[in-house]
């Protein structure tokens, strides 16, 4: 502890001392906990895999990846603050979960008490056809879904998810209706789009990146087009200021020192910005980005007004 | 390169090391109550970075394979199925073992989980893309169906009374709904606990309702835990192989079902392993005896969970979706080695696929010689160490297994207060295997059926939905055989004994 | 066989009834989606537990058999692992689970307890403990129990 003390006190002086970024201090001394708040072998687990030979480049040190699986990831992040809050642990986190978990109710933690130190990755939302579907456009699309409102069928993960969320602002933005069908999760849905058992599916690039020829995108929710599939539009393009998707970043007890949770920010930068692991989540379909620490804050609350938005078109609250 | 290479890259004595080494270690965490397969995978799967991709996955494969296994050792010596794919080796193995006959059953469990792997992967070798698309075309209804079928169940699993094990069945899908719902959002029966908000873990409910009252019989009486003969018979392997001749139908049957429910990307083991019993069942030429210590009701599950093994790969290599959980975590390793999966796995790293497939084989037949081993040394652990010590270790076991699952001591306490719930109804004379029943299929039947519900109406055919289709069909005839069949079996007999 | 009526399948029965029963007014604040899947299992479970009733009264349902074996044990082994689940946040996976392990020794050994038995238990109960420590938690990497006084 006291060595620990010492060390902080020290980084804060080199800090303060040198005024430029010393590599002298000594956070973090030894392995990280990374507490990843989904099952392994999923896209948070593979992230923070591959984060870790990066990590361990810039750091020295490497991650103990720990799996708090349940409830959508509210059973890690209700247990985040309780954690040890002297850097040693960190822990996964999704938006928009961190959002529409508490407007739900029953969760236990507040989006507030989460403290992210950084979002490092995006995946967009997607609307996802079978690949020999006559449903070539998002035009098409829509005429087909005001022809018999309700009638198409769209898969996507559980009810009140990122997928939900895509699904009830574009139909309300296209002021069309379908049916959205919760699946277990993304294979689970994406097999029943290969399997015709739906017509569509709201999902992400990466889906497209694995199946390739078997599905076809019809537009993606960016800025601009995604780099992997400069032939497909996105929603901006056909008139729809629809711009979102599922973040992923991280996130550290409340308590943690304020200039580790900087350091760590930091590092997260670092990593992203290392062209080994930047090209395999590009190639992998995954958006990187860089929402460092002292932006979060502001990034959190605009969103977090949107999303009451979404809430009351799903639903969720009056 | 010919497919023989990929057969002797297999075959390197590194790899050969590797299966060995995988098996060993998934038989271990397999046969602990509460450690799974998917358990077994991920706790390894670090281990595996540092090595190339066809020597990770054979790793893998073993490690996956052997502790799908391992699971019947757990099921036969202590009632609690290691693995959720061994619930249906329970209802046989522990009344072999009671009777004196856990040395037996081990060694059926052997030569059935080799049989039902190595129909797997040879279905997987040579069959995978065009049983791909039989994943595909099983829709929510037809996993709602499944789901039924696995149900029918009950009338075989109730021991003194059909009615107790209807109650038990509703119980266990009580248990089921618990938490977040998945479809729908509603958040369920959870007492406004935190700690439910996720659900009940299958593998929770399974350790306690199925340990805890065995642990406490266990200490209620000095009498020993297993009956044994005079003296130890070895491995009774003349015997065991005996028995597997005589029901070597039912063993292809119940391979060949095991591969094609672990195809269907969330059924697995525990449904396969389930649905080949109630085939052997039904078509045995004494029902009555399942249940009771029949040698073919271990032949049926246990080469039908081995044999999902290889069925899972199907969709996890030809399409990139995983058939089983411990498929998504082999996908995820294989995403963080910088191989691209998906349609073109199969295609583009043919090299790798082979490989990996015939080291899943050689890996399954290494299982034979490493589970006679480790099966005649379980048995005679448990057999020579007194109950005072026995007790405590099965305790220790389920604490560590429970804990592990999601690094969570809530689910211990979950699975301790199933356990003292499942003691209370076993003095109703409500037994535990039709609660699991519930627990396990209750999830399939509800996700299922709504999800149908909700496509049958956006396309305004709902009854089309649920009755129209092909292979919706041919399970609902498999269900009603199933439920008619004893009165179709009396009729037959009558007719029999009609004719002179 | 019919020596008066089975209290036990009665009290399974009640038992069931009154899960039915909350479960129908606990569906009540769900979904549609949500609440379909309840009820019909409550509404079948209600049908089966008056008809279990109903059967038990009449003496034709087989009648469930007293356990064997001392139910003071049986408890007194629940209470055990109460307390040690309770204990292994505390004071951490080894420390917990060698009381543990000798508590249930204790319930579950019908013999006396010499000095020097004790000690060979003690013994015991350590050695079985750091193995399995030593073996899923070194070696296999499972995640054990942490405590918050002794992080073992």
């Amino acid at each position: 502890m006291r060595r620990r003390a010492f060390a902080a006190a020290l980084g804060v002086l080199a800090a303060l001392g040198a005024g430029v970024a010393g590599p002298a201090q000594a956070y973090p001394e030894s392995d990280l906990t990374y507490v990843i708040p989904f099952n392994a072998g999923g896209e948070s687990d593979v992230t923070a895999r591959l984060q870790e030979p990066a990590f361990r480049e810039i750091t020295g040190q490497g991650f103990i990846i720990q799996y708090l699986v349940g409830a959508g990831g509210a059973t890690a992040w209700t247990q985040l603050n309780a954690m040890p809050a002297d850097g040693s642990t960190i822990m996964g986190v999704n938006l928009p979960h961190l959002w529409l978990q508490p407007m739900q109710g029953k969760v236990g933690y507040q989006t507030d008490d989460i403290a992210i130190v950084r979002l490092f990755q995006l995946t967009p939302f997607a609307l996802i056809v079978p690949g020999d579907s006559p449903i070539e456009t998002v035009e098409q699309f829509i005429d087909e879904a005001k022809k018999a409102p309700g009638a198409i069928t769209i898969g996507g993960t559980g009810t009140h998810s990122a997928p939900h969320v895509a699904q009830a602002f574009f139909d309300q933005a296209a002021g069309i209706k379908t049916t959205y069908i919760p699946f277990t999760g993304t294979a689970a849905s994406t097999a029943a789009l290969l399997g015709k058992q739906v017509r569509a599916q709201w999902a992400y690039p990466t889906v497209a990146v694995e199946q390739q020829d078997a599905v076809r995108m019809l537009a993606v929710a960016m800025e601009e087009r995604h780099p992997l599939f400069p032939d497909v539009p996105t929603f901006k393009e056909k008139g729809f200021d629809f711009v979102d998707g599922a973040y992923r970043g991280v996130a550290v007890p409340k308590e943690t020192p304020e200039d580790i949770k900087k350091k760590l920010s930091d590092i997260f930068g670092q990593i992203n910005a290392q062209e080994a692991f930047a090209k395999n989540m590009r190639e992998g379909g995954y958006v990187l980005i860089d929402v460092g620490y002292d932006e979060v804050g502001a990034f959190m609350a605009e969103g977090g007004e949107k999303y009451r938005e979404i809430a009351r078109l799903l639903g969720l609250v009056e | 390169m010919g497919v023989l290479a990929h057969f002797s890259d297999a075959l390197t004595p590194f790899h050969l090391l590797l299966a060995l080494a995988g098996v060993v270690a998934g038989t271990v965490v397999g046969a602990l109550p509460g450690l799974t397969a998917t358990m077994a995978v991920a706790v390894l799967t670090p281990l595996t970075f540092g090595m190339p991709p066809q020597s990770a996955l054979i790793l893998l494969g073993a490690i996956y394979t052997g502790a799908i296994y391992g699971g019947c050792y757990a099921a036969i010596l202590v009632n609690t199925p290691g693995t959720p794919s061994a619930i249906a080796t329970t209802f046989d193995g522990w009344p072999m073992a009671r009777r004196g006959d856990g040395d037996l059953a081990l060694t059926i469990a052997v030569l059935a989980s080799v049989t039902g792997g190595v129909v797997g992967v040879l279905l997987l070798l040579l069959l995978a893309p065009p049983l791909a698309q039989v994943a595909l075309a099983f829709g929510p209804v037809e996993y709602f169906w499944l789901a039924v079928l696995g149900l029918t169940l009950i009338s075989a699993i109730s021991e003194a009374s059909l009615l107790k094990g209807v109650l038990g069945c509703a119980i266990g899908l009580m248990i089921s709904m618990v938490g977040t719902a998945i479809v729908g959002g509603d958040i369920r029966f959870t007492f406004e606990s935190q700690a439910l908000l996720g659900g009940v873990n299958l593998v929770a409910a399974l350790v306690g309702i199925f340990c805890i009252p065995v642990v406490m019989d266990l200490v209620a009486t000095p009498d020993a835990h297993l009956k044994v003969g005079q003296r130890l018979r070895g491995f009774r392997l003349a015997e065991a192989a005996g028995h597997a001749w005589t029901g070597r139908w039912n063993l292809l049957r119940s391979s060949v079902i095991g591969t094609l429910v672990g195809i269907l990307p969330g059924a697995g083991g525990s449904i396969a392993s389930l649905v080949a019993y109630a085939e052997a069942r039904r078509t045995a030429r004494e029902p009555a005896s399942y249940g009771h210590g029949a040698p073919g009701g271990i032949l049926a599950s246990e080469s039908a969970n081995n044999a999902t093994v290889g069925g899972g790969f199907v969709p996890t290599l030809v399409l990139g979706i995983p058939g089983t959980p411990p498929d998504a975590i082999i996908l995820g390793a294989l995403l963080v080695h910088g191989i691209r999966t998906g349609p073109n796995l199969f295609s583009a790293q043919s090299g790798i696929v082979y490989t990996f497939i015939f080291g899943l084989l050689v890996a399954t037949l290494i299982m034979l010689p490493a589970g006679l081993l480790l099966g005649r040394y379980a048995f005679r652990t448990i057999i020579r160490v007194p109950k005072a010590v026995l007790a405590p270790a099965i305790l220790l076991m389920t604490l560590i297994g429970t804990f592990a699952i999601n690094n969570n001591i809530h689910d211990v306490w979950v699975m301790l207060a199933l356990g003292a719930g499942a003691w209370l109804l076993g003095r109703a004379g409500i037994t535990p295997a039709p609660v699991v029943l519930g627990v396990v299929l209750g999830p399939i039947a509800e996700q299922g059926f709504v999800q149908g519900w909700l496509i049958g109406s956006a396309t305004g055919n709902v009854a089309g939905e649920f009755f129209g289709r092909p292979i919706a069909l041919a399970i609902i005839g498999m269900i009603l055989l199933t439920l008619l069949w004893p009165l179709i079996a009396r009729r037959l007999q009558e007719r029999r004994e009609e004719q002179p | 066989m019919n020596a008066g009526l089975d209290l036990r399948g009665l009290a399974g029965a009640a038992a069931c009834l009154l899960m039915a029963g909350w479960a129908l007014w606990e569906s009540q604040g769900f979904s549609q989606l949500g609440a379909v899947f309840p009820r019909a299992v409550a509404l079948a479970m209600i049908l089966a537990a008056l008809l279990l009733v109903l059967r038990l009264l009449r003496g034709r349902e087989p009648a469930s058999g007293p356990a064997g074996g001392s139910s003071r044990r049986r408890l007194g082994l629940l209470a055990v692992a109460a307390l040690w689940v309770a204990a292994l946040p505390v004071l951490g996976f080894v420390a917990a689970s060698v009381a543990g392990f000798l508590a249930t020794m204790a319930v579950a050994s019908f013999e006396a307890w010499t000095g020097r038995r004790l000690l060979g238990r003690v013994i015991l109960a350590v050695v079985v403990v750091l193995a399995f420590r030593l073996l899923f938690g070194e070696l296999l990497n499972v995640p054990l129990p942490k405590g918050t006084m002794l992080p073992l």
